[in-house]
């Protein structure tokens, strides 16, 4: 089994009469990078504010490197980093300058290790520029090192590719999947963006309207999201006779649709059907994306 | 704890608030050359208490600008909650916000009543006290009864967490507080009451000075800063911060 770093148990918010989150659980393992999705309001950064810090909870626990009481999370609090919303930042200082008051908090002055991140999230060549001639995604890729200034074993970040273009977003992936197979660091993403998450993330959590509605690791998402090859025929019968002849039972029928599910192409199917004369009117592959199984999951389509 | 006090040093000593009032407030202290040029001083005591006077005014006016821009402004620019995801404990951030904020207090104190004193050193041959020990101990007063005073501006910010609105009800609250601290301290219970409040230690080292004493100041002032901890607390320690 392996470690758990932090563990959600029965997290309740309420703000007057709207309960933000609904008794939510769920833990995170060691040196994976785990997916926060959830639409707005969803309760993704309320639970992120939980954990930082920021907001108190009415129920529940929040368990960080073992660590669950209040003087003990605080300490434990100094081993993760955390981008919530927006990047705090000292608009009229210099990048490195951002990076030096972060490293004071944690009682650390290291200006080679200031250096080496900068050059790390591609702002070695900026370190002097103020931080309000920044693009917005250099500003993120800053607040991305202050997380990352005091080593931590943990970081979080809630919408970090928000509003960066697709370069930005290929950088940012890239330095995240860096940092959890070279550095060893745990990493939680909240965002929106599905396809992002998708390329980058090894375990997703759910969540909608305030409850955890499912937990999972993407080989389960990608056996849920398995693709099938779907053909129309008028003759249906003689079609899944065809196909149960090739050892295809698992074939489902949806109105007119038959779905193959497994590993066959469309090619195949129309060569099979074409040998017994079967007059085919549709052939396509359908695969589902994550997207799909995300709205699927939420009862919308 | 002292890694986050030097982090709010750092930050207030580089902050633009910080200097421009530290020149506002050795620039009023000039003021007192105004006063002497009136003629009402004949003392360098005259003129020391006229410059505690004008500072007090200045102090009431001014401080809560700053107030807000130092409390509400650490809200509304994220640094309170910079200081939370690292680690520190609420209690800390509340007592190294205050303690940075008494050392800028301090500062302006003695910038103003400094430079005061230098020009009453000059400008006249007489003390007109008996001992140099008086203007120490009534500088003190005043310095520590503001820094008391003047820290229920923390308390505002951090309730309003907005540095427009927490600079209006500030100054408001030190104009009337002020206002109406003169008006009770005419009436011999008023005066009782309030010579156990910072406002009335404020008020005591600048009007009465033989009724005032640094025993009655230290405690009062005392209460007073551990009030707006324990007030502080209860209040920041379920605070929702964005």
């Amino acid at each position: 089994m392996q470690d758990v770093i932090l563990r959600i148990d029965n997290l309740t918010k309420r703000y007057k009469d709207k309960v933000a989150l609904d008794h939510v659980s769920f833990e995170i393992q060691k040196g994976k990078i785990y997916g926060f999705i959830g639409e707005n309001g969803a309760g993704k950064t309320t639970t992120i504010r939980s954990i930082t810090g920021l907001t108190t909870i009415d129920e529940g626990s929040v368990e960080l490197f073992g660590c669950s009481d209040q003087k003990s999370l605080c300490q434990a609090r100094k081993k993760m980093g955390c981008l919530v919303e927006r990047p705090i930042l000292m608009l009229n200082e210099s990048a490195f300058y951002n990076l030096k008051m972060q490293q004071m908090l944690f009682g650390q002055s290291d200006d080679e290790k200031i250096n080496k991140l900068l050059d790390r999230v591609g702002l070695g060549d900026v370190k002097k520029k103020k931080v309000k001639d920044f693009s917005l995604g250099m500003k993120q890729r800053l607040g991305i090192a202050i997380s990352l200034i005091n080593n931590p074993e943990l970081i979080i970040l809630d919408e970090p590719v928000n509003g960066l273009d697709p370069m930005g977003m290929v950088e940012i992936r890239k330095l995240l999947t860096s940092l959890c197979m070279d550095d060893g660091i745990t990493i939680i993403i909240s965002s929106h963006i599905l396809a992002e998450l998708y390329q980058l993330v090894t375990d997703y959590i759910i969540i909608s309207n305030g409850k955890i509605i499912d937990t999972l690791s993407k080989d389960e998402l990608d056996d849920k999201c398995s693709s099938y090859v779907v053909i129309e025929t008028e003759n249906q019968e003689k079609a899944i006779e065809v196909l149960s002849k090739r050892n295809l039972n698992q074939v489902q029928v949806v109105g007119n649709e038959i779905r193959i599910p497994g590993d066959v192409s469309q090619k195949q199917v129309a060569k099979w059907m074409f040998d017994e004369g079967i007059l085919l009117t549709t052939v396509m592959k359908y695969e589902k994306s994550l997207e799909e199984y995300y709205m699927e999951l939420l009862g919308r389509k | 704890m002292n890694n986050l006090i030097k982090w709010e040093l750092k930050q207030t000593f580089k902050s633009k608030a910080f200097w421009g009032f530290a020149v506002f407030y050795m620039f009023s202290a000039l003021l007192l050359f105004v006063d002497i040029s009136g003629g009402d001083s004949k003392t360098m005591y005259d003129a020391f208490l006229v410059n505690m006077n004008n500072t007090n005014a200045f102090f009431t006016l001014t401080l809560g600008v700053f107030c807000g821009l130092h409390f509400a402004g650490a809200f509304e620019d994220r640094k309170v909650q910079a200081a939370i995801m690292s680690g520190s404990s609420r209690m800390n951030i509340i007592v190294s916000k205050l303690l940075s904020f008494s050392i800028v207090m301090t500062i302006y104190s003695v910038l103003a009543l400094g430079i005061g004193s230098i020009i009453s050193i000059v400008a006249f041959k007489e003390a007109g006290v008996d001992s140099w020990m008086t203007p120490v101990a009534q500088s003190l007063i005043f310095t520590f009864a503001w820094v008391a005073l003047a820290s229920i501006c923390f308390i505002i910010s951090m309730l309003i967490k907005k540095v427009g609105a927490a600079v209006a009800i500030n100054v408001g609250i030190l104009l009337v507080s002020n206002t109406v601290a003169q008006l009770v301290m005419e009436k011999e219970l008023g005066f009782k009451i309030c010579k156990f409040t910072p406002i009335g230690q404020t008020l005591l080292s600048i009007t009465n000075t033989s009724r005032a004493d640094i025993t009655t100041s230290v405690v009062a002032s005392g209460i007073g800063l551990l009030l707006t901890v324990v007030v502080a607390f209860i209040i920041f320690r379920r605070t929702e911060l964005k």
